[in-house]
């Protein structure tokens, strides 16, 4: 019943958003394609990643550390941890419907940069948390699904040909805040993303190039 | 996002390293320091291993690195993420591979290792019971445990231990405490003391 009234006014909030590029609706759904659901990009299960992350900040210059994140796609938790190249932990964060942070030390001792960094994270990693609005196909015929978030955001999933995809999150007045590029993925394993791309956009934008290290499965 | 006290305090990490490699062995400090003067410059391989609960296995990475009397240093990790860091009395560079290219970073501080650098003749002489930034202990299993003397030190280390090979100048491993279940360690391998090494590699990224 809820459904049945929210859905339209979802329509009816998709049809409003102007500024949002058009998704128009595959009739009678996407065609069967096992694995490539249209917007099915995201880890499934229980894994532990390690990439390298390249920070381009907005003065120019950039660093890189290691980031470790350990996920499970059907609890939706993640534990998060920022290395220095030597291997000292700065950040130990941890998502499990509630943030927890187990070490933060300063610059990253900010209750912002806790709440910033696990956004990231879920936007990278997780299907987006709100309603799926519309599945569909951009003009170019790329598919692509639209969720609209509690708080009244999108999150716009794009899946490419080329198995590269995109993530594009709007807040409420569809202005663009993050976007999220994963490339072609690598050659073995699971097929993960070789690099993914983070970037905020706004008055505090900051570039963040992720390359994939490993990816280990966790044994249930 | 990474500011100057972290990496100063990794980077004075290595530092401590690459002097305990070229001290030579003996049961008190005095024998230490005694044994220590003699050693000039120090090349060794290592293994590192990221030890945290919360993982399925251990981070590993490995490389080699150069240490040359009275400053010079070139840290550089091979695998996975080959990196390059190198010190001298002078400057302090980082090299990142980005993109296939070793790439020279730009966004961190390194002037703390500065500091550091002053020291490090210091720690060459085996006087770790002076270090300023440690207190040291010497267990009669070849063992020395550091603790940091500062409490602000203390929340990114909890304390070191260095076990000492049979080998005179050599050591086995370094353990890097974050706490219990967090720890680095450091596997050496290979050591060669005193042998001629190419400035070069401190000054340059090939």
């Amino acid at each position: 019943m809820i459904g049945r009234i929210l859905i339209p006014v979802l329509m009816v909030l998709y049809a409003a958003c102007a500024r949002l590029p058009a998704i128009t609706p595959v009739t009678g759904g996407f065609p069967p394609d096992p694995g490539r659901a249209p917007c099915r990009v995201f880890p499934e299960g229980e894994w532990q990643f390690l990439h390298s992350i390249k920070a381009e900040l907005p003065d120019g210059g950039s660093f890189t550390s290691l980031g470790l994140t350990v996920l499970s796609s059907r609890n939706r938790t993640s534990r998060s941890v920022i290395l220095t190249i030597e291997g000292l932990v700065v950040f130990d964060g941890e998502y499990d419907r509630r943030l927890t942070v187990h070490r933060a030390l300063p610059p990253f001792d900010s209750p912002h940069f806790a709440g910033g960094l696990m956004d990231d994270i879920r936007l990278v990693f997780f299907e987006p948390e709100g309603l799926l609005a519309i599945a569909g196909r951009f003009e170019n015929g790329t598919p692509a699904c639209r969720y609209v978030e509690l708080d009244g955001g999108f999150v716009d999933v794009e899946r490419r040909a080329d198995w590269t995809w995109a993530v594009r999150r709007y807040d409420s007045a569809q202005r663009l805040t993050r976007t999220v590029t994963a490339g072609q993925p690598t050659g073995t394993g699971a097929g993960f993303p070789a690099t993914i791309e983070l970037e905020a956009h706004g008055s505090r934008n900051y570039k963040l190039v992720m390359t994939l290290v490993e990816a280990v499965a966790i044994a249930p | 996002m990474q500011g100057s006290g972290i990496g100063g305090a990794a980077r004075a990490v290595l530092l401590l390293v690459s002097a305990w490699l070229s001290i030579g062995w003996g049961g008190s400090w005095e024998e230490l320091k005694s044994a220590a003067g003699g050693v000039t410059s120090v090349r060794a391989e290592f293994v590192q291993e990221k030890h945290m609960k919360i993982l399925a296995r251990p981070l590993i990475s490995s490389g080699v690195f150069y240490y040359q009397a009275p400053a010079s240093l070139r840290w550089e990790y091979r695998s996975p993420l080959r990196n390059v860091l190198l010190m001298d009395a002078e400057r302090t560079e980082r090299w990142v591979e980005t993109a296939g290219r070793l790439v020279k970073e730009s966004g961190v501080n390194l002037q703390a290792m500065q500091m550091v650098l002053e020291q490090i003749s210091q720690w060459l002489d085996g006087r770790f019971d002076e270090n300023p930034m440690f207190s040291a202990r010497l267990d009669p299993d070849q063992v020395i445990v550091m603790a940091p003397r500062e409490p602000a030190f203390a929340k990114m280390i909890q304390r070191i231990e260095v076990r000492l090979s049979k080998r005179p100048g050599v050591i086995d491993t370094v353990t890097i405490y974050e706490g219990e279940a967090s720890f680095t360690r450091l596997v050496f391998n290979n050591v060669t003391l005193n042998s001629p090494i190419d400035q070069a590699l401190f000054r340059q990224v090939p």
